[in-house]
């Protein structure tokens, strides 16, 4: 047997792995085409640190997915209670309500929560236009 | 180099860290390590760095709140604030109770921080200052802050350091000037009593009828004026010295009531009827010759052999002639620092004279001389034409001229000639006596028909 990669610690082959993407994705809602740009205000002052922190937030929602996968609570409340702690800070208060949902969620093993959390997190994350505060 | 404050930042989430360090940049200058074993690490190669430490709490490897802990191990007193999520607030109490100086908590709220912070530091400054003056208070009063080499001073040096330990009393006699306070506050320090208070008390200060209610403290209504409770110096000074200058000014009744609080280890208050247990050490001084005042009925015998369970007799200035030098030296850096002066010294015949003159106020005297010589000298080096003062009486050629130029009787000239013995000795009758070649009881007599105010009561006494 080939042995594709290791999620916390399970071998994997490939025909596994592509039924769990297709569980994913069947579980998980696709981001929706026909919603609208969420405009988010941001400190001027911290307009600079924006594309980092947003690519960032790209590599993190492909490992959330991957943690559903495997079901990974550990790794999920890690990283809902890390995104709880900076998403208002920088002026995303929907990433710090969503990822403190996330963060209780993994706490009591709960699936469907995370699973729609993640959605409503992907989604906004897919549609939000970040402007500099003042610019209307 | 930058003036702005160090703050070492224990943060592993980069989002966090940058966006502090990008806030923040303006106003304090950040050191970021992920975790608390990077930040020992930091602390230990670069000693007294930082001023603050701003730490998370989850962090991979030691929990933030155990940095409290290991920084109090290793005595690094810098101020720690933890941040925390809102779900944690026990993990801000636990930290607050391991020495943590506040919390706050995540999402992170700029000016909040920014306030925590700022508060930080300024009570970190004021803790250092403190303790740096503390610091330096205690070098002052120190005996390495005392200046002198020569024998008798030395001989000094070497009882206090032996009787400073102990919890015995100690009397210190010598002239006005001589420094009594300064080696009062210098064997306190040198004691175990040092971190407690010193309380200096002139009794010849405080007039007779207050000083009762200053050292024991009185009760509300137990005299006109006593509108609450207050505590007394006694009580003040409970665990550390009482130094209590000026002893042989002290009325006969409270020498009583003083007497009984030594033998007794209680005070009761004016007015009050509670005995309060107390722990002091009393250092007491005087000028006077108390042996005298004993005979005179002036001072209560039982109570002198309770404070002068070791008597320390300061030499006058004078009969230290070869440290006069190091002391010049040492004012005149104090005042020239002081005042911005560019004197840099005494010329060599000008210490001479400075070394014979007879400083009949020692120490002070001297001090005084210095720092009003430096002052008014606009040379760099001060020879005698700024002494004025001084050449009038160390010329011993013209001393007798210049002293009795008004044509005095010879009885007049003996009457000032012993009043000036006296005064030099501290009212000192033995020594006075010895010095002027006279036995005491014809000193006595002397003194009786020169009839002069300050004796009369001592004559009338024998």
């Amino acid at each position: 047997m080939r042995v594709l990669r290791t999620v916390k610690g399970k071998q994997m082959n490939s025909q596994q792995e592509k039924i769990n993407e297709k569980t994913l994705e069947a579980e998980i809602l696709p981001v929706s085409p026909y919603l609208g740009k969420i405009r988010v205000l941001i400190h001027p002052e911290i307009m600079d640190l924006m594309p980092t922190y947003l690519k960032r937030r790209e590599i993190e929602m492909q490992n959330l997915k991957e943690y559903i996968v495997s079901q990974d609570y550990d790794s999920i409340q890690r990283l809902g209670h890390k995104l709880s702690g900076h998403g208002s800070m920088y002026g995303f208060e929907q990433i710090s309500i969503s990822a403190r949902n996330l963060e209780a969620a993994a706490e009591c093993k709960d699936m469907n929560t995370i699973k729609t959390e993640t959605h409503i997190l992907a989604e906004y994350l897919a549609h939000i236009e970040i402007a500099p505060q003042g610019d209307l | 180099m930058s003036n702005k404050h160090r703050i070492l930042l224990i943060e592993d989430d980069l989002d966090i860290q940058a966006y502090l360090m990008h806030t923040l940049k303006t106003l304090y200058s950040f050191k970021a390590v992920g975790s608390i074993s990077q930040a020992l690490n930091e602390l230990k190669s670069h000693p007294n760095q930082y001023d603050l430490i701003l730490t998370d709490v989850q962090l991979p490897g030691i929990s933030g709140l155990k940095l409290t802990e290991a920084l109090r191990e290793k005595g690094i007193g810098t101020p720690v604030i933890v941040m925390t999520a809102f779900g944690n607030l026990e993990n801000a109490v636990t930290a607050m109770k391991d020495g943590a100086f506040d919390y706050i908590l995540k999402p992170l709220n700029f000016e909040a921080l920014k306030i925590s912070i700022n508060r930080a530091l300024r009570v970190h400054t004021l803790e250092s200052d403190n303790l740096i003056l503390r610091q330096e208070v205690k070098r002052s009063w120190s005996l390495e802050n005392i200046i002198g080499k020569s024998a008798p001073i030395r001989a000094v040096f070497d009882l206090i350091q032996r009787v400073a330990p102990t919890q015995a009393n100690i009397l210190i006699t010598g002239e006005t000037g001589t420094g009594k306070e300064v080696f009062a506050r210098a064997i306190h320090n040198l004691s175990d009593r040092a971190s407690k208070a010193f309380i200096p008390i002139n009794c010849s200060a405080i007039p007779a009828e207050l000083l009762e209610s200053e050292l024991f403290g009185h009760t509300k209504g137990s005299f006109t004026g006593a509108h609450q409770d207050k505590k007394g110096l006694f009580e003040e000074a409970q665990g550390g010295t009482v130094f209590l200058d000026e002893i042989g000014d002290m009325k006969v009744s409270l020498q009583a009531k003083l007497l009984r609080v030594i033998q007794e280890r209680k005070i009761k208050q004016v007015g009050g009827s509670k005995l309060i247990d107390i722990d002091i050490r009393i250092i007491s001084a005087t000028h006077k010759d108390l042996n005298a005042a004993i005979q005179e009925g002036l001072f209560r015998e039982d109570l002198f052999y309770r404070l002068c369970v070791i008597p320390v007799e300061l030499p006058a200035l004078r009969q230290r002639k070869t440290d006069i030098p190091l002391l010049i030296g040492h004012f005149l850096k104090k005042h020239s620092a002081t005042h911005g002066l560019k004197i840099r010294g005494f010329k060599p015949q000008t210490m001479e004279k400075l070394m014979e003159f007879p400083w009949e106020g020692n120490v002070r005297e001297l001090e005084n001389f210095v720092e009003r010589s430096a002052i008014l000298c606009d040379d760099e080096w001060m020879d005698e034409q700024y002494l004025p003062f001084i050449n009038k009486k160390v010329s011993s050629s013209q001393f007798l001229d210049e002293r009795f130029s008004e044509n005095l009787t010879l009885q007049e000239v003996e009457k000032r000639y012993i009043n000036m013995i006296l005064r030099r000795t501290g009212m000192n009758k033995e020594q006075s006596a010895q010095i002027l070649g006279i036995n005491r009881r014809t000193l006595y007599r002397k003194e009786k028909e020169m009839n002069t105010p300050e004796t009369a009561s001592a004559i009338e006494l024998t």
